[in-house]
């Protein structure tokens, strides 16, 4: 009797581990402006990295000679680190009519120096500027973790006039073989280490392994001004990639994504505007719900491998992460060639409430016009907002501020 | 005791089966287009005839706005997007003044002269006011195309209603050329498209599209004038 008991047990057992042990039921990914580890590091080595992030360098750290900023928390910071600021960056270069072509130096224009005679300006003949609002950083491990084939879905899934293009760029830390780009107004990146090592030359001015030369000014040379040998991060046991550059990548993979306004989300206001903003169409781009690879899925052309943290979420972003022409440019070409010049990645939309400045280049101050804007791509979604009772609108809106 | 033995094997089992589904992520094969974007729309398009302007003008603004007080339309790229655009000065219709001004309205009311100075670095802090429409305005509607038909599409509505922009001589040019002839042109002109002849007061200027919106900007004085200024 003992033994048919214990059997019974055991097969209970089995009967609840069994379906959990195979379960692939993907789980939504956590989220919160806290400041709390979502999972990928400890919290203590969470904490650690944020300092990290949030240190401001100097000169003899490697600082400049040309740089933008002193810490990656000056663009990244509101409500959190990681997060987004008011800052943005330029951009220029001259459209011969056929191709773009990079201002001498590369499009970015570097806004300090540590010496006036190196700070580069806008040369004649460059007709083609713009400003780049800071990005969001928060819940980039997750994204990261998205296979490129679900973006590539995504694309396949949309109206041939909607479509958005899909462009394999260069993972740095995987000797450049190639990955659907996702970061950057431009999919310019596939991996949150390339990510990293590019802010930290062309952002502070700091090479390091993945990006060991320093940045001209307006095209001549800087190097009587670097005070430090580069890489100036290197490499050193343990940190392959340096020190900073890996501690950068480890507390944006291990972020929370940003979190809905749980009130405003829940009044009826915001849930007609939430049906809205599917009805009308704007979920073709801004794309819900993102679910990430499996645990154990090897990403990054090899590099890195998807922890259980990361793996199977379920995530939110309001963006599919493709590139579109919605009419508002920016005219400039980074790695995904010709064809996207006046191509953007779609704004992910998660955490939109603490936005006040909108668009690529933040000169659209509230919401009416920043939908307005869109044109190109957009053009019959946005003419469905226009078709709108001025409640729906505000329904609408109230959807998008409680995101 | 042999169920508990069952469970453990079973357990293990799962769990080894688990570690062992290691994925690897398989690029996509997706054909590459590096090449520039095709030039779009570049289709010569019939003069307009009034009564497509007269729907081109409703199908944007419905009953907010007639033209005038003088009939007269322009046609050109003013936004360098490749499809050709409409530009009508237009009065307001003063029992729809609310509507013009409404916060959520379709359109976009700006003033050419209010434009700040094209900046860079971090973006200021404050703003102007925003720009409304008053009972005696004489405003340049401009209706963004759209596609090869360019603003006589009934997609066309993406429009702006903007202050300061009507005045003489009101005509359109290429900007390429107008632009090369303005010794400091606006740093945030585009060179695609065309520009609109347009006198602020007793300056001559003319109005261009900055990305985001209309702004105007004065023309040298020289003499004799350039080419590019004649009718």
């Amino acid at each position: 009797m003992r033994t048919l008991r214990l059997s019974l047990l055991g097969v209970a057992v089995a009967a609840f581990v069994l379906p959990a042990a195979f379960s692939d039921s993907p789980t939504e990914a956590p989220t919160g402006f806290d400041n709390l580890t979502n999972g990928f590091t400890l919290q203590a080595d969470f904490d650690s990295d944020r300092g990290t992030f949030e240190e401001r360098e100097d000169i003899d750290e490697g600082l400049g000679p040309v740089f933008n900023a002193q810490g990656c928390a000056e663009c990244h910071q509101s409500p959190v680190t990681g997060a987004i600021s008011q800052i943005t960056e330029l951009r220029a270069g001259h459209f011969d009519g056929v191709n773009f072509i990079d201002h001498p130096g590369g499009s970015l224009i570097n806004d300090r120096a540590v010496d006036a005679s190196i700070q580069e300006r806008v040369l004649g003949g460059n007709e083609v500027r713009t400003f780049r609002t800071s990005l969001n950083t928060l819940g980039d491990g997750f994204v990261e973790a998205v296979d490129s084939n679900t973006l590539v879905a995504l694309a396949n899934a949309q109206p041939s006039n909607m479509r958005g293009q899909f462009i394999e760029v260069p993972v740095g830390e995987a000797g450049g073989q190639t990955r659907g780009g996702r970061f950057g107004w431009k999919n310019q990146h596939a991996s949150l280490l390339s990510f990293s090592a590019d802010a930290y030359l062309n952002e502070m001015g700091i090479t390091s392994v993945l990006q060991p030369n320093e940045n001209t000014s307006n095209g001549n040379s800087t190097a009587t001004f670097d005070e430090a040998a580069d890489p100036e991060d290197p490499a050193v046991p343990g940190s392959p990639n340096g020190q900073d550059v890996e501690a950068f990548t480890r507390f944006m993979r291990a972020t929370k994504a940003p979190p809905r306004d749980d009130a405003l989300a829940a009044t009826a206001d915001a849930q007609a505007g939430s049906t809205l903003f599917n009805q009308i169409g704007c979920r073709t781009c801004h794309t819900r719900n993102i679910t990430t690879s499996p645990a154990g899925t090897v990403i990054n052309r090899g590099a890195f491998t998807v922890p259980a943290a990361l793996g199977n979420k379920i995530i939110h972003p309001f963006s599919d992460f493709l590139l579109h022409d919605v009419g508002t440019g920016d005219g400039i070409v980074q790695n995904g060639g010709q064809s996207t010049r006046n191509k953007l990645r779609t704004a992910p939309l998660w955490g939109l409430r603490t936005r006040p400045r909108l668009m690529h280049d933040g000169e659209t101050l509230n919401r009416n016009e920043a939908i307005l804007r869109h044109a190109g791509q957009a053009t019959s979604v946005i003419n469905n907002y226009r078709n709108l009772s001025t409640t729906q609108k505000n329904q609408l809106i109230t959807f998008l501020n409680s995101l | 005791m042999a169920g508990v033995i069952l469970a453990f094997v079973a357990i293990v089992f799962a769990l080894a089966a688990r570690r062992g589904r290691e994925a690897v992520e398989v690029e996509p094969h997706v054909p590459h287009s590096p090449g520039p974007s095709p030039p779009p729309f570049a289709v010569a398009l019939p003069p307009p005839r009034p009564s497509e302007v007269e729907d081109g003008l409703h199908r944007a603004f419905g009953d907010t706005v007639r033209a005038g007080p003088s009939p007269r339309y322009l046609v050109g790229d003013f936004n360098g997007d490749g499809a050709e655009d409409l530009a009508v000065p237009v009065s307001p219709v003063e029992s729809r003044l609310g509507d013009l001004n409404d916060s959520l309205a379709n359109w976009n009311v700006q003033d050419a002269l209010g434009v700040p100075p094209p900046r860079s670095g971090p973006a200021p802090l404050a703003t102007s006011a925003p720009v409304t429409v008053q009972p005696n305005d004489v405003l340049l509607a401009v209706v963004h195309g759209y596609g090869g038909r360019g603003w006589r599409d009934g997609q066309a509505r993406q429009c702006y209603l903007v202050r300061h922009a009507t005045g003489a001589p009101l005509e359109a040019r290429p900007r390429s050329v107008l632009l090369r002839y303005v010794e400091k042109a606006p740093s945030d002109a585009r060179l695609s498209g065309d520009v609109i002849l347009a006198s602020a007061g007793k300056k001559d200027g003319f109005v261009y599209w900055t990305g985001v919106r209309y702004a105007w900007h004065p023309l040298p004085k020289k003499s004799p004038p350039h080419p590019a200024l004649s009718p």
